[in-house]
Formats: structure tokens, sequence, C-alpha cells
């Protein structure tokens, strides 16, 4: 059976090439706010991407134990249904952009 | 057993034992010290309770006036809520929890001292607005923009917003506590599907109040940012709404409601099977259901504002969803009612409060689906229809299960039975003035008298139940009484109890009574569900070699469990309530306040583990 | 840190976590609801303002932009501390974990500035809904990331006094799992409060 420490280590994604993607993703995101298209449907995806990765890679959920996991998601869960159901329930003025 | 001298040297090696038993980091001193505040906050609530029905016993009363009335009612239920109902759950779950699972304590055992200390702290500063310029004053519920500075001019709402965020931060921190203790302390064997039904109960429960807190810490936080900043949230001429106090709110409030409830479920779950001489019926439906109670608890909360103008999809969905979730809590009913079966009953005090509590909640409950239907709720909405229904899940749910858990465990923690003969008095007299205080309350709210109304007219026809009801809540103190009487009678010289009285089924019946300080000197290889009655059956099973050393593995895991008491924590939450005052007050204050906390957990940090 | 198996012969052992690790992922997931709620009223309260200053002219992009740079730039450096002390290097774990409290610093100045360009628009707590949802999301989490710099300071001066070592270096994961999800949650307030 390995050390914990070599198990740390076998599982150690390459964090400067997560950076890279965060940073680009990021500007990519600042780069749609100039574009005349949809901001919510590109935007959100592409922020939780972001948040998955960090999630998974830095906080390294990918490769611990399921539990670490599960308690993240559940929040996630109860989070977003807030969040969505409100949105709907207070619908009518949310976009008007000023 | 060895257990009075081990409670002996407990306080020979702590040279006074009150230090002793006020900064323990035991979870059976902190289980108690939630009890005895909790019963204390219980009576104090339940005064409040008193004064409501002295007010409401005759027309045009003036025993209160509408300001004192406001006061007595919202804190009569802000009280009976977070300051007994939760703790009194939660401290039957740090008593017996890690005896359960055949654990030594809790995973983080000052953290739990630092959850108690953050209640009775909470509580201290919710009840001092009574001598600091009056207690909140608009429900338990504080419904904005009731409570903002325009119409709730003293700091009796920042006292509630103080109260609600110190209780709420002390359970959140307990929550996590028991998260892991359960999900990481287990003793080998004792898998998921072998807890007890109560720890099931409450690993959902905590969950639930994981989740649920941030959205009323929010909203509290909304509150007070509204009263002391002049945020404008709920100020509809600024485009604010009051319906985001609400929904936040009650997306906390619903799921607190079975945050009350799912324990008192696993209370009556030990009960019944125990009293019923057979295994519980349907172990795994009745895991499941509370799972499924405990999910679906957050997808209901609008049922409380059925009557704020939402749209019908809205209403309709929620309605339909506060049905359903009738569904998995009668899946328990039955369960209970089919361990109880074909039993061979031993009609104790534990298990009458239990069946007292299947029929009782179950009322509660049909009142409670009647409400789901949207029209009759329009109707019933701020009456006391709502008021009635509440009591009888509240009162004759979680406090008859709260009775059949102080008579069943009682004692196994002070080592002596409490009468069975008064508990027996009692619970008939409470059952009878329970439902004389609370039934009539159905009547007149289908008779249309409103809640949270300090009087009402002589011509309104309301009179005679009123008086019942005031009647029979005298009565309740009167069973209240007797078991206050029964307790001390008990605990100067009742009956020993030795390990196992009732014959029970989970491990905590197999120490002793009280257990000794670490609970097991050798955590036991679990091999089923009922494991006190398989040791008692099967002995041979229980063989040195299947017994691995505990304390290694369990240091390895990150407890602190050498020490049993610790400052810091006490120290940490006083820290918290100084920088509380000082929100209101002054904020050197709240410097001198989280000055005091940092010191807390420095201290706490380089305490030696 | 030892196995210790639960479970007889008639089930799969379980095999226990680190019970300060499965805490922190507790209190994160609570905090993700506390956050969800904080965004929540962002998002159904921030275009309901009856005055300005409203969101469109106030926000600073290219400012909070930075300030995101910034934060992610400090996961990469916590990760890195982390990194090295699993590898026994604990003086440069301790300069990561100072870098990472350096750039959160530096955040917080950000947000600081940010805040004082704002109220000079005349945006506040009580001026309009956005600036009470803003202030109170942002606040909250600047607050968050305070306590991230003080705990990180925490866990190098415990490094000094030897405590942080290769086989026991659970402290810094878990301030590390703070400073990420703390991060993360940037990440989302970035994308919700000043691009959508």
């Amino acid at each position: 059976m390995a050390t914990p420490q070599e198990l740390e280590k076998r599982h150690r994604p390459n964090y400067v090439g997560v950076f890279v993607v965060l940073a680009v993703l990021t500007l990519v995101e600042i780069g749609v706010t100039y574009l005349p298209i949809p901001r919510i449907p590109v935007l959100v995806p592409l922020a939780l991407l972001k948040a998955a990765l960090v999630a998974m890679f830095y906080m390294h959920l990918r490769f611990d134990r399921r539990v670490f996991t599960s308690l993240f998601a559940f929040g996630i869960l109860i989070g977003l249904g807030l969040l969505i159901s409100l949105t709907i329930l207070f619908g009518p003025t949310l976009l008007d952009i000023k | 057993m060895a257990s009075q001298s081990q409670v002996l040297t407990l306080q020979h090696e702590n040279k006074r034992f009150f230090g002793a038993w006020i900064f323990s980091t035991n979870h059976k001193v902190i289980g108690i010290n939630y009890l005895v505040t909790a019963f204390f906050f219980f009576a104090v609530g339940g005064i409040e309770a008193l004064l409501i029905r002295v007010q409401l016993g005759a027309p045009n009363n003036t025993v209160l006036t509408p300001e004192q009335y406001n006061q007595v009612f919202t804190m009569h239920g802000t009280t009976m809520i977070f300051l007994f109902a939760m703790p009194v759950l939660v401290g039957f779950a740090n008593y017996l929890v890690p005896l359960m699972i055949g654990a030594q304590d809790m995973a983080f055992p000052r953290l739990n001292a630092l959850s108690y200390w953050l209640f009775l702290f909470g509580g201290l500063v919710l009840y001092s607005s009574f001598v600091l310029g009056g207690a909140p004053d608009a429900g338990w519920f504080a419904y904005a923009p009731l409570t903002t500075v325009q119409y709730s001019a003293s700091h009796g709402m920042d006292f509630w917003v103080l109260g609600i965020i110190l209780t709420g931060v002390g359970s959140t921190v307990g929550a996590i506590n028991f998260v892991v203790t359960i999900l990481n302390l287990r003793a080998p064997g004792m898998s998921m599907f072998r807890m007890p039904v109560f720890v099931w109960m409450m690993l959902v429960t905590v969950f639930i109040m994981l989740f649920a807190l941030p959205a009323v810490t929010v909203d509290a936080i909304l509150l007070f940012i509204e009263r002391n900043f002049g945020a404008l949230f709920f100020q509809a001429s600024a485009g604010g709404d009051p319906l985001l106090w609400q929904n936040l709110f009650w997306f906390f409030g619903h799921p607190e409601v079975y945050i009350l409830i799912l324990p008192a479920f696993g209370i009556i779950s030990e009960v019944i099977p125990v009293f019923s001489r057979k295994p519980i019926f349907g172990y795994a439906a009745l895991v499941y259901s509370g799972i499924a109670i405990g999910f679906l608890g957050f997808t209901v909360w609008a049922h409380h504002m059925f009557a704020v103008g939402l749209n019908p999809v809205a209403d309709a969905v929620f309605g339909l969803d506060s049905m359903i979730i009738a569904v998995p809590t009668s899946i328990k009913i039955f369960n209970w009612i089919a361990t109880l079966w074909d039993g061979k009953i031993n009609l104790k005090s534990p298990v009458l409060y239990a069946i007292g509590f299947i029929a009782m909640f179950v009322i509660g409950g049909l009142s409670g689906v009647s409400l789901a239907i949207v029209p009759v709720d329009w109707q019933m909405e701020d009456t006391y229809y709502v008021v009635a229904h509440l009591h009888y899940v509240l009162f004759g749910g979680t406090v008859f299960a709260v009775f059949a858990g102080v008579y069943y465990w009682f004692p196994k923690i002070t080592g002596r039975l409490l009468s069975d003969r008064l508990g027996k008095w009692q619970f008939w007299i409470m059952l009878v003035s329970f439902n004389l205080t609370f039934f009539p309350m159905h009547l007149l709210g289908l008779m249309g008298m409103p809640r949270r109304v300090y009087t009402y007219d002589a011509g309104t026809g309301w009179t005679l139940f009123n008086q019942i009801e005031t009647v029979g809540a005298f009565l309740i103190a009167v069973a209240m009484l007797l078991f206050a009487y029964n307790l001390i009678k008990s605990l100067r010289g009742g009956e020993k109890a030795g390990n196992d009285p009732w014959e029970g089924q989970t491990l905590e019946w197999t120490t002793s009574s009280p257990p000794p300080a670490n609970n097991f000197a050798k955590i036991p290889t679990i091999h089923g569900r009922r494991p006190a009655w398989d040791m008692k059956q099967k002995p041979a099973l229980q063989t040195a070699s299947e017994q691995p050393e505990p304390s290694s593995s369990v240091e390895a895991s990150g407890n602190d469990l050498a020490k049993e008491r610790s400052f810091y924590p006490t120290l940490l939450a006083l820290g918290l309530m100084v920088a509380s005052y000082g929100l209101i007050y002054t904020v050197w204050l709240s410097i001198l306040g989280l000055a005091i906390a940092f010191i807390g957990i420095i201290g706490w940090v380089n305490e030696p583990v | 840190m030892s196995e210790h198996i639960v479970g007889d012969q008639s089930e799969a052992p379980y095999v226990r976590v680190d019970s300060r690790k499965m805490a922190i992922w507790t209190l994160i997931g609570s905090e993700v609801v506390f956050f969800a709620s904080l965004i929540t009223t962002y998002i159904v309260m921030r275009n309901r303002s009856v005055v300005g200053p409203y969101p469109a002219q106030s926000l600073d992009i290219p400012l909070t932009a930075f300030n995101t740079f910034v934060l992610i730039c400090s996961s990469l450096t916590m990760v890195t501390a982390l990194a090295n002390i699993q590898d026994g290097h604990v003086a440069k774990m301790r300069r990561w974990l100072i870098a990472t409290a350096i750039l959160g610093i530096i955040f917080l100045g950000g947000q600081a500035t940010e805040f004082t360009m704002l109220s000079r628009l005349g945006l506040s707590l009580s001026q309009n809904l956005f600036g009470g949802t803003f202030f109170t999301l942002t606040g909250f989490h600047g607050a968050h990331v305070l306590v991230g710099v003080i705990w990180i300071t925490f866990v190098v001066v415990r490094s000094f006094q030897g405590k942080v070592t290769q086989e026991n270096h659970m402290a810094v994961e878990l301030v590390g799992l703070y400073w990420h999800f703390v991060d993360l949650v940037w990440i989302i307030i970035f994308t919700v409060v000043y691009l959508i």
C-alpha cells in the first residue's frame, strides 16, 4: 500500500495548466461582454466551468473521497434550487438592465 | 461496574467540580447542559404561553397591553423553537449519538462545547432585550417591513437578529460535528444501515440545518443592514419587496420544522421497538422516508405564502408538494403501528408518550394537509386553525416525543428511574389538557378568529372556547409541575436503574448507568442492528480479538479526545456575544468582542491535544 | 494517516477519512447556500433600483478583472504551497503561503479601491437596491477573504513553530480548501455582478 504522500503525488494535476485555462476563460468572458451576443447563456456555463475546474483540481475533488464531492454537491443543489426558484418567483423585473 | 469510581475520578482529576462540569468537553456533560438549559427555556416559554392565555381568557382583557402582548407571543415562539425544541433534541443527540455508534465522544469535543455556549449566549442576548428597550415584537418570523425601523423602533428586532445569528452559528457548528461523528466514528461493523434510526434521523436533521440556516442568516443580515444602515431591501417604494424577506425566511423556516420533528421521529423509533419487545418494523423504509422528508422539506416553503399573491402555478406546485410530503411521513406512522402490532407491549411511560405522539401528530398532520389545499389555506391563513395545527405537531409531536425520550433515557443518564406512576399521571393530564387547550383552536380558526391579536370582542362568540383553552393551558402547567416534582424526587432517591432497565436494543444500554467517561473501555464490534440484544443473546460473539484499540486510530483521524475540558470554546462564544452587543451599541464593543474571540481561537489552536 | 477499517466480513470495509477535512467540506457545503442566498438577493433586487447609480454605468470591469486574476493567481500559489509541503519543503511552502496572503491583500486593496470609486459616484448601502445588494454581497465575500488571509498567517506562524511538516500538514490543506472556495465564489460573483 502506497504511503499517503506517494498517493498524493500520483494524483497531482497540472496546477499551472489549470491556471492558464482559468485565465484564458476569464479573458474570454470579458471578451464576450464586448460582443453583441446574449450574455447569460454563454457566461453562466463559462463561470460554472471555471468553478468546476477550481473544485475538481485545486480543491482536489476529482481525486478525493466521494463523500467530499457529495457534501459540496448537496450545498450546490440546494443553493441552485433557491436561486432558480426565487429568480422565477421574482421574474418580471429581473432583466431590466439599467 | 466501575462507573461510580470513574465519575468520581473525573471529579478528582478536575479539582473544582463546577469548573470541570462547566468547561467540560465530554459529550455527555454537554448533552446534559443542553437538556437542562433547554428545559429552563421551556419553562420561560411556557410562562409566556400562560400570559397569552390569561390575556385571551376574557374578551377585551387588559392584563397585557397590545405592545406587551406582541412581545410575549413573539418571544414565546422564538423561545420554544430556538431555545427549547432545537436544543433539547440536540441535547439528546449529543448524549446518545456517540454511545449509539460505539464512539467515545464526538469528533470535535471542543467544537461541541462551542455549540452549547453559543446557544446559551444567544438565548441570553435575546432575553436581554426585555431590559434593554423591549423584546422583539413582530412575531418569531419577523416579517419585514413591519420589522424595519419605521415600524419597530426599539432595538428588539436587532436583538432578534443577533439571537438568531448566534444560535444559528452554534447550530451550524454542531451540525458539522454530527456529520463528521456519524460518518467517521462508527464502531467496526456498524455500517450505515446498522445505525439506530435515531442516529439516521439526526444525520438528516443536521444536513437540513447546514443547508437551511444560511438562508435565514442572510435574511437576518439583510434586516439588520436595513434597520441600521438604511438599506431598502424590503421597501416597496424603493423597488424592494417584502416577499424577499418571506421567501428567504421560509426557505429556512419550513426545513426548520423538519429539524424540529425528525429527531422526535427518531426518539419514537427507538422507544417503540423496545417496549414492543420486537425489532422496529421497516427499518429501511424509516430511513429512506426520513431522507425523503429531509429533501422534500426544502421544496415546500411557499405554502407559508399562499395568501401573498403568488401566481397560480407557484401555488399549485407548492400545494402539491406539500401534500406529497405527507406520504413519507405516513410511511413512518405505519411502521410504528406495525411495530406495536402483536408486540408484547411493556406499557410504561415512555411508550405511552410515544403512542400519544402518534395520535397527536397524525391529527396535526391532517390539519397540515388540509392547509396544503390552497383555497382552504386562503381561508385559514393567520387564523387559530394554523395555531392549532402547529401546536399539534410541535407539542403533540415534538414535546410528547421529548417526554418519551426523557422517561426512556433518564435512567441511563442518571442511573435512576423516574417514577412510572407519576409519569403516567403526567401523561394523562398532559394528553387531556393539551387537547383541551389546542383542539378548540381548530374551531376558533374556522369561526374566523385571527391569530396574533391581543384581544377580541364579547360579541364574536369566541369567548367560550378561549376560556376552555386558558383552563387547558393551566392544566398543562399542572402536568409540567408534576414532571418537575417527579424529576426532583427521582434524582434524590429514585429506584436504581442498572445498565438496562428496559431491555434495550441499542449500544447505550450495554454501558453502565451513567456510562463511564469514555463510554466504552473497548470499542465493540457490531454484527447487526440490535447490538445490545446480540450481546445479551450471543455473548460469545464479543471476543477480545475482535476489538481493535480505539485511541490511536481516533487520534490519527485528527480528534482531540485527550483533554476533557477547555475554557477556550467558552471564551470564543463570549467574545462573539460581546461583539454582538457592539453591533447595536458601539463598534468599540465589537472590536473588544472580536479581540476576546481571537484570544479564544489562539488558545484553542495552541491547546495541547 | 493510518487506515482504520470499519466493517466485518459481511460488507465492504469503510476506511475513515480525516475528520477535519470532512468538517471543512461540510462547512463549505453550508457556505455555498450562504453565498447562494446573497447572490440570489443581488440577482432579484439589483435592477429594481428606483434611483441611480445603476450597475451598467457604475461597475468598473477592468479593475475587477484584474482583481479576479489576482485571486486566480492566489489559488495557484496556494496549491503550490500545498504541493511543496507534500514534498517536504517547509520553507518553500511558507513562501508560497505568504505569496497567497499578499495576493489576498492586493485583492482586498482592489475591493477597497472599487468601493471608494463607487461611493464617489453616490452608491451606498442606503442609496438604492443596487448599492444595498452589491455592498452586502461583495462585503461579505471580502470579509471571507480577510478571514482567509488571517488564517494563512496563522499557518505560516505555526510553520515557524515546526508544527507543519510533511507528515502532518492538514493545516495547509484545510486553509487551502477554504481559500479555493472563496476564489470559487468570486468567480461566480464576478460573472453575475460585473459581466451579466
